[in-house]
């Protein structure tokens, strides 16, 4: 777990959460300062396990090359 | 985020007037109210968000408008006539750059007309050459300066020879020996390059406004102007000679010249930082200041933004003391900006005092813990849960750093100021390290210790640690129980005396939080508004200062934390930071002298044996940042530990000054010394001390209604320190 939650900022996997709504959508670290941060409105969640899930099968698949199959 | 502000206090009294600085983007107007903060967290399984607004009038509907925040520090010499008869120029000065590869050009001295090019200029070019201008003439070095080592350059311009000429000099350590490279071109003769605007220092100015900083030191800034100036000549006629180790610990720049050309610095760049000449046997700028006769610009420094005053008015007359704030807003947005209404010094008190600790704000105003650091994630165990807030700030770097954050240069900040809008001083807000459930940290975890007050109808008044800075004990000394905050983590020395005097002259103190007392700062002497930290030594920080910047620049303390400087915290409140770790807290186990009868009281109708298993900021009492008890750090032999946390998880871990030797089974579930304890001490006079060392303590007093034994447990405390005479 250590490995998939560290790494370089740049694109690093965040949650967006829009104020008074309950969906968290899928966003990306820029990697400086000032640079938006870049939100994908196409992922979302309607909570945060099955958030956390699908960025730990996407990072998985970066770092071993294969799809998690459960 | 279309509307942001401050306010030019902090804290005030009744009747006293205070200036709001608005800054609005898309929108035309918005209105002002003020309200009174009682619970901030809008968890919807705390206690519920409650602020009340205050009957008075702020004016408005307020016409919107964009204010610009000036971000970079610079030095300025207001233009003088002397500066007016200059016919031949020669710039001398030792640079260290420490930003390259930055594609920005980075002035070093500008005195220069953008709308007549009339002027010099020596600056950094996108490329890293070092170049000088005159008027229209340029002249380049192609050669790259070499990042954080010292260059000794000059430029100059002879007028009758209608020569510019540029040098370069620095060590190559390499090849063990000085490098020397110079250029010099013919151009016209006697060129005037005279004009009305001011000398600047690691800035320039376009359409008005400061640009093109420079990252890194500057020393020994001279300007000659004899009348055969070249590269070779003796230099004796000086116009203007900056001696930056004069007047250190000011914003203050001297001109040793003679023609008294003094100037000012703007936004705090770093002083007290190392020379040219500094040698590791020098520790203390106070005893050799030419050692530190340097200036560390950086591009990202920010102690005022300036901004014009929107409107203002005066508190009430007919308020009580408590933490309030000024609520801008319109259809689209809103922003708090709090303060502190304190009693006026002769009137009546209430008995209770909750100490906000503002200068731990400071430390945290706008950091960037979850958008510039990795390894959040990690330490919290979970996915960063961004929102509007934070894309505002990484959108929006030039609000200013906190002691959390690195220059852009990867070197520490010093300084954090109250002039400018802080994002996360605000009640509602969601921070990154709350831990699981509410995940409020600082200002707005502090609101349930404040929605608890309340909720129990406690007359309590409030002042902040920049009032007990500059009014110690006096300040404090005629309320019977002092209340601190979540996470008091910054102390100046006194506030550090404040408290111990208070405590050993009968007060009676109770430390809701975790990680207090932990770092010494110092204030400006010109203003509260602006702290300095320099985390020597050792201590969970960003990053570590410099060897031999140790010592503030405002007051020449040494610095880092409290425990290498002679006081601890557990000295002074019985326990002291031992691991931090943001997924979940812990419960408390209570201890067998828990039980002893000295202590009854606390314990007054809690039959529960496990305490605090449940909360708003990790689901427990004991958590995020956790103090204990350690008889050889300084907690007091009488102090009686009342209960202990365990079963924490292996993301807390041992804090560096702790982990002398790194061994494995430094994680939550196998240390030993990583738990909290919470303890009870009674001081001099009758004084006491209760202390519960976590800063999730305070969301577990306001978890189910502030109906659970956490809530109990305080409520006795407060109960007993308001009404026991003398413990026996």
């Amino acid at each position: 777990m250590n490995l998939l939650r560290t790494g370089p900022i740049k694109n690093k996997e965040v949650l967006f959460k829009d104020s008074n709504k309950k969906i968290w959508y899928l966003a990306a670290l820029p990697a400086n300062r000032g640079q938006k941060l870049k939100i994908n409105y196409k992922i979302s969640f309607k909570n945060i396990l099955d958030a956390e899930w699908y960025v730990f099968k996407k990072r998985w698949k970066k770092h071993t090359s294969k799809k998690l199959i459960i | 985020m279309n509307i942001i502000g401050y306010t030019n206090k902090f804290s005030l009294t009744n009747e006293e007037e205070l200036e709001v600085k608005v800054s609005c983007s898309n929108i035309k107007t918005y209105k002002a109210d003020l309200v009174k903060i009682i619970q901030g967290d809008i968890n919807e399984k705390g206690p519920g968000y409650k602020e009340n607004k205050v009957d008075i009038k702020l004016g408005g509907p307020y016409k919107a408008r964009n204010q610009k925040i000036p971000m970079g520090s610079y030095g300025l010499v207001k233009n003088n006539k002397v500066f007016n008869k200059t016919e031949n120029i020669l710039i001398s000065v030792l640079a260290f750059p420490t930003l390259l590869k930055n594609k920005n050009k980075q002035t070093i001295i500008s005195k220069f007309c953008q709308s007549t090019n009339i002027g010099f200029e020596l600056f950094i070019d996108k490329n890293d050459n070092i170049n000088f201008v005159i008027n229209k003439n340029k002249i380049i070095i192609r050669k790259t300066l070499n990042l954080k080592k010292w260059h000794f350059i000059k430029a100059g311009y002879n007028h009758k020879k209608g020569t510019i000429f540029l040098s370069i000099r620095y060590y190559d350590e390499n090849n063990k020996n000085f490098i020397n490279t110079k250029i010099q071109k013919k151009i016209q003769k006697k060129k005037n390059f005279n004009n009305t605007n001011d000398l600047l220092i690691a800035t320039n100015k376009h359409n008005k406004i400061n640009d093109n900083f420079y990252n890194g030191k500057l020393e020994s800034l001279k300007i000659n102007i004899d009348k055969n100036i070249s590269f070779f000549s003796k230099n004796n006629k000086s116009l203007l000679e900056l001696d930056f180790s004069k007047y250190l610990y000011s914003d203050k720049i001297i001109d040793v010249s003679g023609n008294k050309l003094h100037g000012r610095l703007f936004n705090h760049p770093a002083r007290a930082v190392t020379g040219f000449n500094w040698k590791e046997s020098t520790r203390d700028w106070k005893n050799s200041p030419e050692k530190y006769s340097s200036i560390y610009f950086h591009e990202d420094d920010l102690t005022d933004c300036k901004w014009d005053t929107d409107f203002k008015f005066k508190i009430p007359k007919n308020i009580i003391s408590g933490i309030y704030a000024i609520k801008l807003h319109n259809r689209k947005d809103e922003f708090y900006i709090p303060i502190c209404v304190k009693p006026k010094i002769h009137s009546r008190k209430n008995k209770i005092l909750f100490l906000m600790p503002t200068s731990s704000y400071l430390a945290y105003a706008n950091n960037r813990i979850g958008i510039d650091v990795s390894e959040t994630e990690l330490v919290c165990g979970r996915l960063l849960e961004l929102n509007e807030q934070d894309k505002f700030l990484q959108e929006n770097p030039n609000l200013g750093l906190s002691f959390y954050d690195t220059h852009k240069d990867g070197s520490p900040v010093f300084y954090s100021s109250k002039r400018r809008p802080i994002i996360n001083f605000q009640p509602k807000h969601i921070g990154a390290l709350g831990g699981e459930g509410s995940n409020v940290w600082q200002f707005n975890a502090d609101t349930h210790i404040l929605g608890w007050l309340n909720h129990f109808n406690h007359d309590y008044d409030v002042i902040c640690d920049n009032d007990l800075h500059k009014d110690g004990f006096k300040i404090l000394k005629n309320y019977n129980v002092l209340i601190t905050g979540t996470h008091p983590e910054y102390y100046s020395l006194n506030m550090i005396k404040g408290i111990e005097k208070y405590k050993n002259n009968g007060g009676r103190l109770m430390y809701l939080g975790g990680n207090g007392f932990y770092w010494r700062i110092s204030y400006d002497k010109k203003s509260t508004d602006i702290i300095e930290c320099r985390k020597t030594e050792g201590g969970i920080r960003a990053t570590e200062t410099h060897p031999g910047e140790s010592y503030s620049s405002l007051t020449g303390e040494y610095t880092g934390l409290w425990r290498r400087n002679s006081f601890s915290p557990n000295k002074l409140v019985g326990v002291g930071m031992v691991a931090q770790g943001f997924d979940v807290s812990s419960s408390y186990s209570r201890t067998q002298q828990s039980y002893n009868k000295k202590v009854k009281f606390i314990f007054k109708g809690i039959k529960d044996k496990i305490i605090g298993d449940f909360g708003l900021s990790g689901g427990g009492a004991a958590g995020l940042e956790i103090d204990s008890y350690n008889k050889e750090l300084g907690s007091p032999d009488n102090a009686i530990v009342l209960a202990s946390s365990k079963n924490h998880t292996d993301l807390y871990l041992m804090t560096p000054e702790d982990l002398l030797d790194p061994v494995p089974g430094i994680g939550g579930t196998e240390s030993e010394i990583i738990k909290s304890d919470i303890v009870f001490f009674q001081t001099k006079h009758n004084g006491a001390v209760f202390s519960v060392g976590s800063v999730a303590w305070g969301g577990s007093m306001a978890w189910n209604r502030y109906k659970n034994n956490i809530s109990k447990i305080t409520a006795n405390v407060l109960d007993g320190f308001l009404n026991i005479k003398e413990f026996k």
